[in-house]
């Protein structure tokens, strides 16, 4: 069976998929800027719950968000521990909150949003062509790289390696440190092959892709539903708009 | 449609690759380009594409001289396959990377999705369009990528061991999809297999050219086989020993086919 390794994967079963992908951009985009202004924990509250809201309707398997999650996870827990000594529990607990909201957002949107609509939008907003270019070709050759160090790591283990004991064991050190060099020259050669094949088919410098999204109601409904969203969020940040 | 006039080409290092090629393909022609590891086949086939340039001698593609200057113009008209598919595929969907090449020459959205969609019908790969490359096999990946060259529609094909690493099936699909290509083609392998089905005309190279003829010339000539280290295929082998053994004159068979022909005629 063959495994599906794209970030996207759940993409195009979801619901929020439907949506125009520079209007979605746009409207998570702004709910993440807006969130990391908010410092109340009822605020951050009402947003993380909005957020969860977004994570069951795009129909992601939560279990895929909660792994991408995890990977966060510990970033957001030092965060949150730095603020505990420094400014208390109650800092450190909207401090926890407001990361985890962007953070899961972002998942939201990532997870249900195919990457080349991504990209797309990136484009039109003008992200500069070499960004939006390397974003992609890594997305692309990361698989492939990934591919290759397993490949060697089960080529170690074949011949009797299994790893160090502890951090500071040197012999297995020089055998990870130099299987990391030979992935890196491999994928050096390999990038030569990929420029010569992209030269092969008229590459110029610039990627061009296939447009064809255009707004509809429905993305305006959206767009209504997050400035919503945002503008009760900060009114009761800012003190306008008490509960 | 190709020709190179004493052409030679070495590497950094004065490794020398190819010495004093000439050869002439004519247009509609299938050449295979056979030879061991390391015989220059792959870079006599990045000197036709005009990815890489000759040191001494000339190349010429559809009458117009190779040269670093006006190498994009040369690229239109030769597609290349390259071994690795993994190195060609790269952008994120199938749809997107068979629709790369004609949206560098510059077609409209209509002409692009127009020949997107023939190429994958040619090679039967239209149920592939949304899928992500990474997640293809090898065969789909090799079916895909010769839909990014077919949608450029070039009148040259360079294929550099089209057949490598797959498996029976991958290798059948590939070989239906080729042999139904009006092209010129040029079939760099080490698979003779595949050579005898897809090509008419063979290139031994070592360095330089070692035989320029057909198969069934070749077939009389072990000593050009055994300097090329070229294996015969089974099937053409048991001919060999069959015909030895019954002191028969018959010629060489190239296919399986001719050899369960020549097998009932004996009988």
């Amino acid at each position: 069976m063959t495994m599906e390794k794209n970030a996207d994967r759940y993409a195009r079963d979801s619901w929020l998929s439907s949506f125009e992908p520079r209007v979605k951009l746009l409207c998570f985009l702004s709910l993440a800027v807006v969130i990391a202004f908010l410092t109340g924990t009822d605020v951050l509250l009402f947003a993380l719950t909005f957020v969860l809201a977004l994570a069951g309707l795009s129909r992601v398997p939560p279990r895929h968000l909660a792994r991408g999650y995890a990977l966060a996870f510990p970033f957001i827990f030092v965060a949150s521990l730095t603020m505990l000594f420094t400014s208390g529990p109650g800092n450190a607990l909207a401090m926890g909150m407001r990361i985890s909201a962007s953070v899961l957002l972002l998942l939201v949107l990532v997870s249900s949003t195919p990457f080349m609509d991504v990209l797309w939008a990136l484009r039109w907003f003008r992200l500069p062509s070499v960004l939006s270019d390397m974003i992609m070709f890594t997305y692309r050759f990361i698989f492939v790289m990934l591919d290759e160090s397993g490949r060697m790591r089960l080529a170690r283990a074949s011949r009797g390696f299994h790893g160090g004991r502890s951090l500071l064991d040197r012999e297995a050190f020089k055998v990870i440190s130099n299987s990391i060099g030979m992935i890196f020259l491999r994928s050096y050669r390999r990038a030569d092959r990929v420029y010569l094949a992209l030269l092969s088919r008229g590459y110029d410098g610039k990627v061009r892709a296939l447009g064809g999204h255009r707004p509809r109601a429905r993305d305006a409904g959206m767009g209504l539903a997050f400035v919503i969203i945002g503008a009760l969020s900060l009114s009761q940040q800012m003190g306008w708009y008490l509960w | 449609m190709i020709s190179l006039h004493n052409v030679s080409f070495e590497y950094p290092g004065r490794i020398q690759a190819l010495e004093g090629i000439d050869l002439e393909l004519r247009e509609g022609e299938r050449v295979a380009l056979i030879g061991p590891n390391g015989a220059g086949k792959s870079t006599l086939l990045h000197l036709m594409a005009a990815l890489d340039f000759a040191k001494e001698g000339e190349v010429t593609v559809a009458g117009r001289t190779v040269e670093r200057r006006g190498a994009a113009e040369a690229r239109k008209k030769v597609g290349f396959l390259f071994q690795d598919p993994d190195d060609q595929v790269f952008m994120p969907s199938v749809y997107e990377d068979v629709a790369f090449g004609p949206l560098n020459m510059g077609l409209a959205e209509e002409e692009v999705r127009r020949r997107v969609d023939a190429a994958l019908k040619a090679v039967g790969a239209e149920h592939l369009a949304k899928r992500v490359p990474q997640n293809l096999s090898l065969g789909e990946k090799k079916r895909v990528a010769m839909a990014g060259l077919l949608s450029m529609s070039p009148p040259v094909l360079l294929l550099d061991e089209p057949t490598a690493n797959l498996d029976p099936q991958g290798r059948r699909d590939l070989v239906n999809v080729l042999s139904g290509l009006p092209q010129t083609m040029v079939i760099a392998t080490h698979d003779l297999t595949v050579a005898f089905e897809l090509a008419d005309r063979a290139i031994v190279l070592k360095r330089k050219v070692l035989f320029d003829g057909t198969f069934r010339e070749l077939l009389k000539r072990p000593e050009v086989l055994k300097e090329a280290n070229l294996e015969l295929p089974s099937f053409s082998r048991l001919m060999m020993l069959y015909k030895q053994h019954l002191n028969a004159d018959f010629e060489p068979p190239l296919t399986v086919e001719e050899a369960f022909e020549l097998l009932k005629a004996q009988r």
